[in-house]
C-alpha cells in the first residue's frame, strides 16, 4: 500500500510538471510572440527605435524564460533560438529591415514549433 | 570543465532517480523478477543513460519516463496481487513440465524448451536423473521447481520424527566497533549487556571485530586482529 501512495504521489507531481511545462511555454510564447509583432510593425513604420527597444525586451524576455525552458526542452532548440533573439538588437540598430523581420520569423517559427512539439497531439505521440 | 561538472550533476540527479525507482519497486533479484519488471529495470537503465549521454537532452524527459514507468509497475503489481486473471495476463502462469513421474513433451514444444535445456536446469537443481522427479514445474520466472519422487527426497526433522531444539536466530550487534541498533533489538538486548559482556571479556567495544547473540543469550565475539 505505501508503494501504492508512493506511485500516485509521483503520477500526481508528473502531472504538474506536465501542466506547468505547457503553462510556462504558452506564456513564454504569447509573451514574445506579441513583442514580435510590436517589432516588426515598428521596423515596418521605420522606427527603428522602438525596435530596437522590443528587441532589447525580446531578449530579457527570453533570457528570464530560457533557464526554466531549459528543464523540459532539447538545448540545440533553445541555443537556436538564444542565437536569433541576439541578432535582433543589431540588425535593428544597422536598420537591416529585411534581416530583422527574417530573425523575427525566425523566431516565431521556433516558438511555434516547440509549443506545437509539447502540445499532446496523435502526431506528437506517433 | 564546465561541460563535464555539468555531466557530473546530470549523473547524479539521475543516478538518485533510479536507485530511488529501484527502491519503490522492492527488493528482487534480477532471477526472482516477473517478466514485467525485469523490462522495466532494463528500460530504466536505458532511459538514464541518454540524458547521460546527451546532455543537449533535458534531464525532465529521462525521469518524467522513469516516473510513469515505475508508477505503471507498482500499479500493475498491485492490479496482479489482486486479481488472479490479471496476473495470468500480465506474468503468465507456471507449467507443469513433468507430471507425476511423466514428461510433458507436447508442453515442452510449446515452451520451446529442449531436453538437454531441461536437463540443464535440473541439474542445478542437483538432479542428475530425471527418474527422480515427481514433479517439475516452471515458474513464471524462469526458475524450474522440483519435487522428487519420495524416496529420493532428504530425510527432514518432521519425517525422521526427531524432536530438535527450539532454534534462534543469532544477530549482529556490534560489527568493526560499531554497536547494530537493529541488532539489539532483535536480539531483545540492550547497550548495558554489550558492556557487561565486554567488561567480562575484558575488551573494548573499539576492539571488537564482530559481536553476535541470540535471544538466548548465546554469543559469539570475535576481536580484531592486531597488527
Amino acid at each position: 500500500m505505501k508503494r501504492i501512495v508512493i506511485s500516485t504521489v509521483l503520477i500526481v507531481i508528473a502531472f504538474l510538471i506536465t501542466v506547468s511545462e505547457n503553462m510556462l511555454i504558452k506564456s513564454c510564447y504569447e509573451k514574445i510572440e506579441y513583442q514580435l509583432n510590436i517589432a516588426e510593425e515598428s521596423v515596418l513604420n521605420g522606427n527603428y527605435k522602438l525596435a530596437e527597444q522590443t528587441a532589447e525586451n525580446i531578449k530579457n524576455n527570453w533570457e528570464k524564460h530560457e533557464k526554466y525552458l531549459a528543464l523540459f526542452i532539447s538545448q540545440d532548440n533553445l541555443k537556436e533560438i538564444s542565437l536569433s533573439v541576439s541578432k535582433l538588437k543589431e540588425f535593428s540598430n544597422k536598420n537591416y529591415s529585411p534581416l530583422f523581420n527574417a530573425e523575427c520569423k525566425q523566431i516565431d517559427f521556433l516558438l511555434t514549433g516547440i509549443k506545437n512539439d509539447e502540445n499532446f497531439s496523435f502526431t506528437g505521440i506517433f | 570543465m564546465i561541460n563535464l561538472l555539468i555531466i557530473i550533476v546530470r549523473t547524479l540527479i539521475l543516478y538518485i532517480t533510479v536507485i530511488a525507482s529501484v527502491r519503490i519497486m522492492g527488493k528482487r533479484q534480477v532471477g526472482d523478477m516477473q517478466p514485467g519488471e525485469l523490462v522495466v529495470t532494463i528500460l530504466i537503465s536505458e532511459i538514464a543513460a541518454i540524458p547521460i549521454q546527451n546532455v543537449n537532452e533535458p534531464v525532465f524527459s529521462g525521469i518524467m519516463a522513469i516516473i510513469t514507468l515505475i508508477a505503471l509497475e507498482v500499479l500493475i503489481s498491485f492490479i496482479c496481487m489482486k486479481s488472479l486473471k490479471f496476473r495470468k495476463i500480465i506474468n503468465g502462469g507456471s507449467a507443469i513440465i513433468i507430471n507425476n513421474g511423466k514428461l510433458d513433451q507436447k508442453l515442452l514444444k510449446q515452451l520451446r524448451l529442449t531436453v538437454p535445456d531441461l536437463m540443464e536446469v535440473l541439474r542445478l537443481q542437483n538432479v542428475f536423473d530425471i527418474n527422480e522427479v515427481s514433479y517439475a514445474v516452471l515458474e513464471t520466472n524462469g526458475n524450474l521447481s522440483v519435487l522428487l519422487k519420495p524416496e529420493y527426497r532428504q530425510i527432514t526433522v518432521s519425517n525422521a520424527k526427531l524432536k530438535p531444539e527450539n532454534n534462534v536466530m543469532p544477530s549482529l550487534i556490534v560489527s568493526d566497533g560499531v554497536i547494530i541498533e537493529d541488532g539489539l533489538k532483535l536480539a531483545n538486548k540492550d547497550k548495558k549487556f554489550v558492556e557487561k559482556l565486554l567488561k567480562k571479556k575484558q575488551t573494548e567495544l573499539k576492539n571488537v571485530f564482530l559481536l553476535t547473540v541470540d535471544q538466548n543469550g548465546e554469543y559469539n565475539l570475535i576481536t580484531k586482529e592486531t597488527k
